[in-house]
């Protein structure tokens, strides 16, 4: 075959088109992938060469308490993800039955996505201050005791829970919303006339045809929240006494703060086998229902 | 027909984009060997006397907007006092400019002169230039008390020179003083907690309502500033080695367990925010507070700017021991022009810059005979400050210029775990200590 008939019949284009992508994950998505795998096998410092010895940065991390305990800390969010993802179902269903101002309601919900996170972690930081925050205002306001979220590992984690959720919402609302868009109205007018509750409707029509996007969203959500290190950074920089301290700041710590690069490579391929599995078992618990 | 011509040129488009863009790259490593080169050059030529180039890697330092008034001024000086020689700048963020330092030794393409806070790390690590030749015959030397010299050491030998050392000192609040009747400012730790058992038995209230607390501290785990407690009281962060943190001594356990006492007896809150502690003595909700010149462009401006007076950090039992801090500058080893790197500091560390210092940027001075000038006895902060600075000893701190991050984390936790969470000051600090040395051991 000629290439002159390989342009012929167009086989080129769509390789060529598809070409500049290629190339850009793979230098940018799966040989940075090989070479953390290399990396987590040396001794690595960011700075001179990369010595080989074996598995000592698995063992170092494998029995360094912090990061089964950033493990922890990170599931905590992973378990607040069901929260955030209900909360967005429900917001994505009530803007569908809207009729008027849809749109604007829609765009207000997704304000929680286009501010930054580092502005939403500010805030929040602003609204739990321990003396002067409005959150602790309210609480004294009604009787309650003032919370120091920053002195407790819980109350903290819970903070940065809240922070996450929050910043979920908008995203999540869109993609169930999009979901809600494409299901067939008939079924809703038909159910309707059947007498069916809104209830009733939600859990017979509206749920199992939104599975896939349900699944999607999840699997997503569920990502996201493994990822989480932004809110963290900047609410409590993992205090106190690395108490909110999740695996996505382990690793930048080990690898940009102590230059444990090597270190940081094998807890970030630990990590990544970690949220392989959750995927799967969300994947699999989600396609058997 | 045309759309498989457009199809094409898309593609051929495309595949000119991504070649450009590697051209671009290619481009960049080529000017940036070029730059190389050119360093290269200016290294070699550095013993010609004639068309130096001085390289000097400053920080971006945000609260004194007037440095680069400084050092332009000193560039143009020190260039006409030295035909042929060029300096030339590079300004990084002070918080990145380690981990630049770190890529430049990589690339062997290291700058002269640079503020580097991490003497002591960088030294033991043989990548800086040994100054002992040229300091130890400075006429400036004496002028610096043992701390400032501390800062500059490794080893016995000079590596650095210390500039606008500054430490932490008390703010108070003489009208919350006077409403509690406290009648004199602490000086020693004793002092200071009378002080503050008296403000906090006041029960004051702010005009709105708010509790009044008798102290405020920047950041409880603030590794440097809560040195203060350790050196007071007698206490070293590391054998003089370096080889050994030694944080689970009787004299920390005695300085932490203080520090402690400050939180337990309810004078201070354990908050690990800087913003929130500082807006409590800026609202009048805290009587004292503890920081450094930096922060008076901030007290200045506030609401009860006309009723702040300060005073040096309280003594502890075995004397003072407030942390010094400051800038340092070195020069990395493979300089050509260390000689004239001298020069150039010592220029830099010298009567007309420092009055510059004091003038324009509402910073404090390194030399003692500054401190003697009028501008600086009239000025409250700039004196207390040297008051400060002239009576801090030669100690070693976690953070620079012995600057090992996984130790400063650790001892950060150690912080929180006493001062935040209230665990047992003796057990934590056992505990911690013998990570902090596994940590050390194997780095």
């Amino acid at each position: 075959m000629t290439s002159k008939s390989i342009t012929k019949k167009g086989y080129m284009i769509p390789y060529t088109l598809v070409l500049p992508a290629v190339i850009f994950y793979l230098l940018f998505w799966v040989l940075p992938l090989f070479k953390s795998f290399y990396y987590s096998f040396t001794d690595w410092k960011i700075i001179g060469t990369a010595n080989l010895i074996g598995f000592k940065n698995y063992i170092k991390i494998l029995t360094d308490p912090y990061f089964w305990k950033s493990v922890l800390h990170s599931l905590e969010v992973v378990a607040a993800a069901p929260i955030g993802l209900t909360i967005s179902y429900f917001v994505a269903i009530g803007i569908n039955s809207i009729t008027r101002g849809k749109s604007t309601i829609k765009a207000l919900y997704f304000v929680t996505t286009l501010v930054s996170v580092v502005v939403t972690a500010v805030i929040f930081k602003f609204l739990f201050a321990s003396e002067n925050g409005i959150i602790n205002y309210f609480l004294e306001s009604i009787g309650l005791d003032r919370i120091q979220w920053f002195n407790n590992d819980k109350w903290a984690m819970l903070m940065i829970v809240l922070t996450c959720v929050w910043k979920g919402i908008g995203w999540n609302a869109v993609l169930f919303l999009s979901g809600l868009q494409s299901i067939d109205m008939q079924l809703y007018e038909s159910a309707y006339l059947e007498g069916a509750s809104a209830f009733t409707i939600i859990r017979k029509i509206t749920t199992p045809l939104m599975k896939p996007t349900i699944l999607f969203t999840s699997v997503m959500a569920v990502i996201s929240a493994l990822q989480t290190f932004a809110q963290v950074n900047i609410i409590t920089g993992g205090g106190p006494a690395r108490g909110t301290e999740t695996v996505v700041m382990y690793i930048y710590d080990n690898a940009f703060k102590y230059r444990y690069a090597g270190v940081a490579c094998a807890a970030s391929v630990i990590f990544a086998i970690i949220i392989f599995v959750i995927s799967n078992m969300q994947f699999k618990l989600l396609e058997k229902e | 027909m045309l759309k498989k011509y457009a199809a094409m040129l898309l593609v051929l488009s495309m595949i000119v984009a991504l070649v450009a863009g590697c051209g671009s790259t290619a481009a960049t490593t080529a000017s940036g060997a070029a730059a190389t080169d050119t360093s290269a050059s200016s290294k070699e030529s550095a013993s010609q006397a004639n068309n130096v180039v001085l390289r000097v890697e400053i920080g971006n330092e945000d609260y004194t907007s007037q440095l680069p008034g400084l050092f332009q001024t000193l560039k143009a000086d020190f260039e006409k006092e030295n035909p042929g020689v060029t300096i030339e700048y590079t300004a990084i963020p002070f918080d990145e400019i380690k981990n630049k330092q770190l890529v430049e030794l990589q690339s062997g393409d290291v700058p002269d002169v640079a503020y580097c806070n991490w003497v002591k790390d960088f030294a033991s690590n043989g990548y800086l230039e040994d100054l002992t030749p040229y300091i130890s015959k400075w006429d400036k030397l004496s002028e610096l008390s043992a701390g400032q010299q501390g800062r500059m050491q490794y080893d016995n030998k000079f590596y650095a020179y210390t500039w606008r050392n500054n430490s932490i000192m008390l703010y108070y609040n003489k009208d919350i003083f006077a409403q509690a009747g406290v009648t004199a400012a602490p000086t020693t730790w004793e002092e200071w907690t009378a002080a503050c058992q008296k403000i906090k038995d006041a029960n004051l209230k702010t005009k709105d309502g708010k509790q009044i607390y008798a102290f405020a501290w920047p950041q409880i785990d603030a590794v440097w500033n809560d040195s203060a407690f350790l050196f007071a009281a007698g206490a070293k962060e590391f054998s003089d080695d370096l080889t050994k943190v030694t944080l689970d001594s009787p004299e920390a356990i005695t300085g932490m367990k203080y520090f402690q006492s400050m939180v337990k007896n309810g004078y201070m809150l354990a908050d690990t925010d800087y913003s929130t502690n500082q807006s409590l003595f800026t609202n009048g909700q805290a009587a004292m507070w503890s920081s450094g010149d930096w922060d008076w462009p901030t007290l200045s401006k506030s609401a009860v700017k006309d009723s702040i007076d300060m005073v040096m950090l309280p003594k502890g039992p075995k004397g003072y021991g407030a942390p010094l801090g400051g800038v340092d500058l070195v020069v990395f080893k493979g300089s050509k022009n260390v000689e004239l790197a001298n020069k150039f500091l010592q220029t830099l560390i010298s009567q007309k810059y420092e009055l510059y210092l004091m003038e324009n940027c509402s910073s404090v001075p390194t030399l003692k005979s500054s401190y003697d000038l009028p501008i600086a006895k009239e000025n409250k902060v700039v004196s207390t400050i040297g008051q400060t600075v002239r009576e801090a000893a030669q100690f070693v701190y976690m953070e620079n210029p012995w600057m090992k991050p996984e130790l400063n984390t650790e001892w950060k936790t150690t912080l929180s775990r006493i001062l935040v969470k209230g665990e047992d000051v003796e057990t934590v600090l056992k505990e911690e200590n013998a990570k902090m040395n596994d940590m050390l051991a194997n780095k």
